[in-house]
């Protein structure tokens, strides 16, 4: 049957008012951008219900007053000097673990110096401190405790894109222990900071962490098996409530032995 | 060729509605698709069996649905070119609308205010943004609507094909 021309009518109709409503979604990237947005404050939330301190920062480190913009990054970013321009960012704090940031879009380095970037991660807040402290925008250097990349596409992943994101994770994990001592993250400078243990081995050291391609549709079978030998979590359908509270529990399983990391 | 026409409708329909490149992406997948006709029987729908969700450790979910769920297939039936035209519209529009307003609300609430907005800087001093629309922080009622009018359109062919 065809598609009655009232049907269509109204449908044409209420494209148009959701465009003037959401244009960031008309434009080829909106769409991603949006899911970044949405999973890094559902990991957000899912911090403070298990008893972490969150707030929301301003690129100059500083509390966002209620009611004022968040600002995303929409490109890949390094961590830029403390200003009010920079990119804004969630810490996350608990008195007897320690104090992490939550950003979007953040581009980490890798061993081979090239840059990766992550669109949600994790990074200890004594590195994001210092890097923001320097005059140049850095980079962290290692595995980041969470990775989270976020693919709004609607068609299926393919084994490639799970290669990716292991190469990823390959070229960021110091498994070669750094110049600047052993550890599991830094930022390259004179006097770097360090944070974590250091790990000799890759499969051990994924397993520290949380690694997760969400996807709004589905995996091929071959992707999955290569995720769930390198403990990468292939979350599909990630807009339905099961799918994004799969990841909100890895995520608050994670926090609770990250002391161990 | 009916159902194909009616996914090229709803192309066309995208195209005269501003939405360009969705309605560019969207004949993409649909040729691609076609290529691969065995996938679609593989494309996995919205699994609707809320009621085993796993428990979290504490939860503060928001307790209102945000975000309008695709709807579950019959087994066993291909996937017709306009439910997969219809689908790509809540996934590659309504969901992400309703998640981005979700995400606003959970600023408001974290930064203990109102919704407010977020914005994505395209440049590096944060001085230019995708474009933003009308929509008020944490406010989705025209993805709402749309959503409406995508479950006419599959409900109108539901009793078309009875």
């Amino acid at each position: 049957m065809a598609i009655t021309v009232a049907a269509a009518s109204n449908l044409r109709a209420m494209l148009a008012g959701f465009r003037a409503a959401h244009s960031s979604l008309a434009v080829p990237t909106g769409q991603g951008k949006a899911l970044e947005a949405w999973v890094l404050m559902r990991l957000a939330l899912a911090a403070r219900a298990v008893g972490w301190t969150v707030s929301l920062r301003q690129g100059d480190d500083r509390p966002l007053p209620p009611g004022s913009s968040f600002i995303f990054p929409a490109n890949g970013s390094p961590l830029k000097p403390a200003s009010a321009t920079a990119p804004m960012f969630v810490l996350i704090e608990h008195a007897q673990i320690g104090a992490f940031e939550l950003h979007g879009s953040l581009t980490w380095k890798g061993r081979s110096t090239a840059t990766h970037e992550c669109d949600v991660s994790m990074v200890p807040r004594d590195v994001a401190v210092a890097l923001r402290s320097r005059r140049r925008p850095g980079y962290p250097r290692g595995l980041p405790i969470v990775i989270v990349e976020c693919k709004d596409k609607v068609t299926n992943a393919t084994l490639d894109e799970m290669r990716q994101m292991l190469a990823r994770m390959f070229d960021l994990a110091l498994v070669t222990r750094p110049s600047v001592g052993a550890c599991r993250i830094y930022q390259g400078a004179a006097r770097p900071t360090l944070w974590g243990r250091h790990g000799s081995q890759y499969r051990a050291l994924y397993r520290r962490g949380l690694f997760v391609v969400a996807r709004s549709s589905d995996f091929q079978s071959g992707a999955r098996t290569l995720a769930d030998h390198y403990s990468i979590a292939a979350i599909d359908d990630v807009y339905s409530a099961r799918r994004i509270a799969e990841i909100e529990r890895r995520f608050q399983q994670m926090l609770s032995e990250i002391r161990t990391f | 060729m009916a159902d194909a026409d009616d996914a090229r409708e709803i192309v066309t329909i995208l195209q005269e509605t501003g939405f360009d490149a969705v309605a560019g992406e969207l004949m993409q997948a649909l040729a691609a698709r076609r290529q691969r006709p065995d996938r679609a029987l593989t494309l996995d729908a919205a699994d609707a069996d809320e009621e085993k969700a796993p428990k979290l450790i504490a939860s503060e979910v928001f307790r209102r649905p945000a975000i309008s769920p695709r709807p579950a297939r019959q087994k066993g039936r291909p996937q017709t070119e306009l439910e997969f035209a219809l689908d790509f519209i809540t996934t590659r529009l309504i969901q992400p609308a309703q998640a981005l307003a979700e995400a606003e609300r959970i600023v408001g609430e974290l930064a203990e205010g109102p919704p407010a907005l977020i914005e994505f800087a395209t440049s590096s001093d944060g001085s230019d943004a995708l474009p933003r629309g009308e929509a008020e922080a944490g406010e989705a009622e025209a993805a709402a609507r749309l959503a409406d009018a995508v479950e006419r359109v599959r409900r109108e062919q539901g009793e078309g094909g009875a």
